[in-house]
């Protein structure tokens, strides 16, 4: 764990329009004991949220009504607050070329549904560098 | 002997050889040197008492090992039969005093030693439980928030988009139809859709050999064991009851490319859906043919009762 996250908890953001898919996530990240996780029902929403917070880490769903994913990818890296927040995109197995676009974007990695809770951690504390339990 | 114990775990060094200075003197001085630095009136006395002190201790406790010799001397003569006991000389006692000192550094080393890290063997097999448990807490947070969806419910519309996200996000079923019963016509019609054309369906008779007659005699929610009724393109009928009442019969067509098949979690689930989607979807039923009535204090406690 590097100094900074020792002294405060770092933010989460979960942008996902299923509120049951959106719970799991936020389950499977209450967890990680370093976040403090908030929840986003669409990319309006997360811009919303984005606007009051600092977040340490953002994942999002892609097909989302309004402002999708891979829109809210591209505004945040055109962001210089987000230019380097890590981004993990939620996508389906068969959604390959959405994944494509999202990395091209600027995410840094994503999981598929349906999501297993041990690699979503994994995942989100590998790119955190928040040591294992 | 009970005083010249005493005597010994206070002041050990008292024993020490004539001539030998005990350690204990030096360290009690060290730092009443350092205190009293620029008083040298005051250390000198405070030494000189110290010294008085100490003499004389020693003098009381060399009088005690000789008075305890002679004694022992005596009782021997007295009982000669007397089964001979280790003789009680102070080189015995500080033998005693460090054998006894090993045995608690032995002791202290086995407690350090059972709190130390434990083997890697055993590490890793924490871990995995540690996974087991994580899993298990998913699984019930995952039927939690299922329970939860079909509770919160209020039209079918509703119950379709949960019993949809459950089936894809949770289980991994990729491809489905969602029939409800038509009971005057009993018959089974396709009202949803997903991994599939839904012009490609037609309604399903509920003859007396169908999946969904056997479902409607068995009277009750889909539980692990009952029959998938499975064919090549069908993974299983899953039906969805109110208490005894079919009212709907969800038909699983295929898993999403990463799922290979049901995991044992997977079946809680869907008899979590067999049961709570069938009285979401009653309740939607009757919500959409109930007229509106403001709550009324009379009538609520009418149905109560009282």
């Amino acid at each position: 764990m590097t100094q900074d996250t020792q002294t405060r908890r770092l933010n989460a953001l979960v942008v996902e329009d299923s509120p049951p898919m959106r719970k799991m996530i936020v389950f499977a990240l209450s967890r990680i004991r370093e976040l403090s996780v908030v929840e986003a029902d669409d990319g309006v929403d997360a811009l919303r949220r984005l606007s009051g917070t600092k977040f340490d880490i953002i994942i999002t769903d892609i097909n989302m009504p309004i402002l999708d994913g891979l829109k809210l990818v591209k505004r945040l890296r055109a962001d210089e607050t987000y230019q380097d927040v890590p981004i993990i995109i939620i996508t389906t197995e068969g959604a390959a070329e959405d994944r494509q676009r999202a990395l091209a974007l600027g995410a840094n990695a994503y999981i598929t549904k349906p999501i297993q809770a041990p690699a979503v951690i994994k995942l989100v504390r590998e790119i955190l560098n928040l040591e294992e339990r | 002997m009970a005083a010249l114990q005493f005597v010994m775990r206070n002041h050990p060094q008292e024993l020490a050889p004539a001539g030998a200075r005990p350690a204990l003197r030096r360290d009690t001085f060290a730092p009443m040197r350092a205190q009293d630095a620029g008083q040298g009136d005051l250390h000198d006395k405070t030494r000189a008492a110290l010294h008085e002190f100490f003499g004389r201790g020693e003098a009381f406790v060399r009088q005690l090992i000789a008075e305890n010799e002679r004694l022992r001397g005596e009782l021997n003569e007295a009982q000669p039969d007397r089964p001979a006991r280790p003789e009680l000389t102070p080189g015995t006692v500080m033998e005693g005093l460090i054998g006894r000192i090993v045995e608690l550094e032995k002791a202290r080393g086995a407690a350090a030693e059972a709190g130390a890290p434990a083997p890697a063997g055993e590490v890793a097999r924490l871990r995995d439980r540690l996974v087991q448990l994580e899993d298990e807490n998913y699984h019930l947070a995952s039927m939690y928030v299922a329970g939860l969806q079909f509770h919160a419910s209020r039209t079918i519309g509703d119950v379709l988009q949960t019993t949809t996200e459950i089936l894809l996000n949770f289980i991994g079923v990729g491809a489905f139809t969602l029939y409800l019963v038509d009971e005057e016509r009993r018959v089974l019609f396709p009202i949803a859709r997903e991994g599939g054309e839904m012009d490609e369906l037609v309604e399903i008779e509920m003859d007396e050999a169908s999946p969904a007659a056997q479902m409607v005699q068995r009277g009750r929610p889909w539980t692990r064991g009952d029959p998938a009724y499975a064919s090549d393109d069908v993974i299983m009928y899953l039906p969805l009851v109110s208490g005894r009442r079919l009212v709907a019969v969800l038909r699983l067509e295929a898993f999403l490319a990463q799922k290979p098949g049901f995991e044992d979690n997977d079946y809680s689930l869907l008899s979590m859906i067999s049961e709570h989607a069938g009285i979401a979807i009653e309740s939607a039923w009757i919500r959409a043919h109930a007229k509106a009535v403001a709550l009324q204090r009379q009538a609520v406690e009418h149905l109560l009762g009282s």
